[in-house]
């Protein structure tokens, strides 16, 4: 094999290196513009197809995800178009806002999980319950609701504050650990 | 803004499952638009909703005989779509994609390699009256494999991978390897487990190409059919006769029986030994001793590819309770479990059917038994518990164990008395000959509980 067959071969690994490395940086980013619709999986795999199209493109010097994003934000357009509006819950200029916001926070996904494993250690019974009911057994509020008794609109405002206290805690974990 | 974020977060939840009504969601999409510091609080709010969804797939999917394999209801197309619905995580999907383009590009380094060097790929490991058929290219010497051919014409075996897969294997079988990630099964059955880095490792048969995606699975290939069960983590099934068909994934406890069609049918019922080797996914093997003929349910197939797992003298502290988790049954002090149920047939049922409100299952024994159900306590006894059943007064246990990958606060103990997380009552019904018993749901009552569990004994 040449050198620059070489050079083309380790140059894809280290882009499939990096494509799967984010797999869940995309997937978080994708998942919030579409409020956690199910069909984010299929628009990363669209993402990670055209972003496999486009890797020659990819100057690797600079940072991977804010190029990443950039056709993973036209994905998720182009998923919206496809929809009719009415099935879509968020309008544009929202949809443009929450990803001017979320693409502030460059915290790596990895770091973000690691300290949610430790922060879920601290939630009481009854929230670890719920949350596993939720996410677990993907239970919908109003199942939840049934089941435990009390409204969907009460299950909500409960499954938000535990997700608050989680998101507090994984800030303050990942203060401590950025010393 | 207090009462505007006070409606945010009783509304969110509704949007996220998408079970709100079209007035809520303009209601919603109307508050985020009137008070701007609710799109932040949405931002942080959605980032640990989505790393949550992630945490929590982490988690830790002879001839055919009915009913032992249900078909399924709707075709290939659509159970495709079904059953990704049912057990793809919303992420795992597209990360598999990358993973099978890098298994590809390992794969394909590695098949190169072994085919220019004439590397040894696997040993052969613990071999038990193993015959070898004449012609098998790839045995150099008694405990060496290449690439090539290997037939063994009976006895069983272990195969230990380069890659760091194992496989067991059953004779008859007629295999090809390709590589230590790639092997080709003609006849047979092999039980594959693969460690996390080895993932990407394949067996393909005339019918389906399965990828491990880090697991423990069994194929066995017969004929114009392939069954596949997965006993630990997930695979991706391809099917190799009709190579349009989108690729399917199953995961923990679930199994199909795909056709040169590519049509598949659910497995209903697996019998399994004791060690966690030996399996079959046809009826009660032949010869057998076993006190459990088989089992079935209500459940249509489109609902659920999962399977009851009959294991045969398995009944002991530490051994899994579910097919579809890690929860184990052990006694509730370090006595261990009562000496009447050891060693008993048990069947693993699916933990996920606690809350399904129409299940029937139907068991029918081989021979006249002692017929155990193991019935959680924070539960009322259903009716068709407490009418053919007594209460024999003991308890035993539930080792949960972690719900969720990175779990710390919930493990696994080992032996009796160990973690205890859920105590299930004994009851027990005594069937004089080879009977049929209909067992039903866990009950209407709200609140958290598990699903039950079933065992048998021999009457002397």
């Amino acid at each position: 094999m040449g050198g620059g067959g070489q050079e083309d071969e380790d140059r894809t690994n280290r882009f499939i290196a990096l494509l799967t490395a984010h797999q869940r940086d995309l997937y978080l980013y994708i998942n919030t513009l579409l409020l956690g619709d199910s069909s984010t999986a299929d628009v990363l795999q669209n993402t990670n197809l055209e972003l496999w199209k486009q890797f020659k493109q990819f100057d690797d010097t600079r940072a991977f995800l804010p190029w990443a994003y950039r056709f993973a934000f036209n994905q998720v357009r182009a998923f919206r178009k496809s929809r009719s509006r009415s099935r879509l819950v968020l309008t544009d200029n929202l949809v443009e806002l929450i990803n001017n916001i979320y693409t502030r926070d460059d915290t790596p996904a990895d770091a973000r999980l690691s300290a949610l494993q430790m922060c879920l250690q601290k939630l009481d019974a009854p929230q670890f319950q719920l949350i596993r009911d939720r996410y677990v057994d993907k239970m919908t509020v109003q199942t939840i609701a049934a089941r435990l008794g009390g409204t969907a609109n009460q299950i909500s405002a409960r499954l938000y504050r535990i997700r608050q206290s989680l998101s507090r805690c994984i800030r303050e974990t990942l203060a401590t650990e950025m010393g | 803004m207090g009462s505007a974020q006070t409606r945010f977060r009783e509304l969110l939840d509704g949007m996220l499952d998408r079970s709100s009504s079209d007035s809520q969601q303009k209601e919603f999409v109307q508050l985020l638009e009137a008070n701007p510091q609710l799109n932040e609080d949405l931002v942080e709010d959605l980032r640990t909703h989505g790393l949550l969804q992630w945490q929590s797939t982490e988690m830790g999917l002879a001839a055919p005989q009915p009913p032992a394999v249900i078909p399924m209801s709707i075709p290939s197309e659509s159970f495709g779509s079904h059953i990704f619905r049912i057990v793809r995580s919303r992420w795992t999907w597209a990360a598999a994609s990358i993973l099978l383009m890098v298994s590809a590009l390992i794969g394909w380094q590695q098949v190169r390699l072994a085919r220019s060097r004439q590397l040894v790929l696997a040993e052969i490991v613990d071999p038990q009256q193993a015959i070898w058929a004449e012609g098998s290219s790839a045995l150099i010497d008694s405990e060496h494999i290449v690439a090539g051919k290997l037939e063994m014409t009976s006895g069983r075996c272990t195969l230990r991978f380069r890659s760091g897969a194992t496989v067991w294997i059953k004779g008859p079988v007629s295999l090809n390897i390709i590589s230590d990630m790639l092997i080709k099964m003609d006849a047979g059955l092999a039980t594959a487990h693969v460690p996390e880095w080895a993932q990407g490792f394949s067996i393909e048969t005339p019918t389906v190409h399965v990828t491990d995606l880090g697991t423990k699975f069994g194929v066995m290939a017969r004929g114009k059919s392939t069954d596949v069960v997965v006993f630990e983590g997930k695979v991706d099934l391809k099917s190799t006769a009709q190579v349009s068909l989108e690729t399917k994934q199953l995961k923990q406890g679930e199994g199909v029986r795909i056709d040169n069609q590519g049509r598949l049918n659910r497995i209903v019922e697996v019998h399994s030994d004791p060690y966690g080797e030996e399996w079959s996914s046809t009826q009660t093997p032949a010869g057998s001793d076993a006190t459990i003929k088989s089992i079935h349910d209500n459940i249509p197939s489109a609902d659920s590819p999962t399977y009851y797992d009959i294991t045969r003298r398995g009944l002991r502290d530490d051994c899994r309770a579910y097919v579809d988790s890690v929860s184990e049954w052990n006694g509730l002090t370090s006595a261990g479990l009562p000496n009447f149920l050891l060693n008993a047939d048990y069947v693993r049922t699916c933990n996920n059917y606690r809350y399904m409100d129409y299940l029937e299952i139907t068991l029918e024994l081989a021979r006249p038994a002692m017929l155990y159900v193991f019935f959680d306590r924070r539960v009322k006894p259903p009716s068709w518990l407490t009418e053919q059943f007594e209460n024999t007064g003991m308890d035993i246990g539930l080792d949960e164990g972690p719900w969720f990958k990175g779990d710390t606060k919930h493990t696994l103990g080992v032996g009796g008395g160990q973690s205890i997380d859920q105590v299930f009552s004994v009851w027990r019904r005594r069937c004089d000959g080879p009977e049929v018993i209909k067992m039903g749901r866990m009950g209407s009552m709200k609140g958290a509980r598990a699903m039950y569990g079933i065992a048998a004994t021999p009457l002397e």
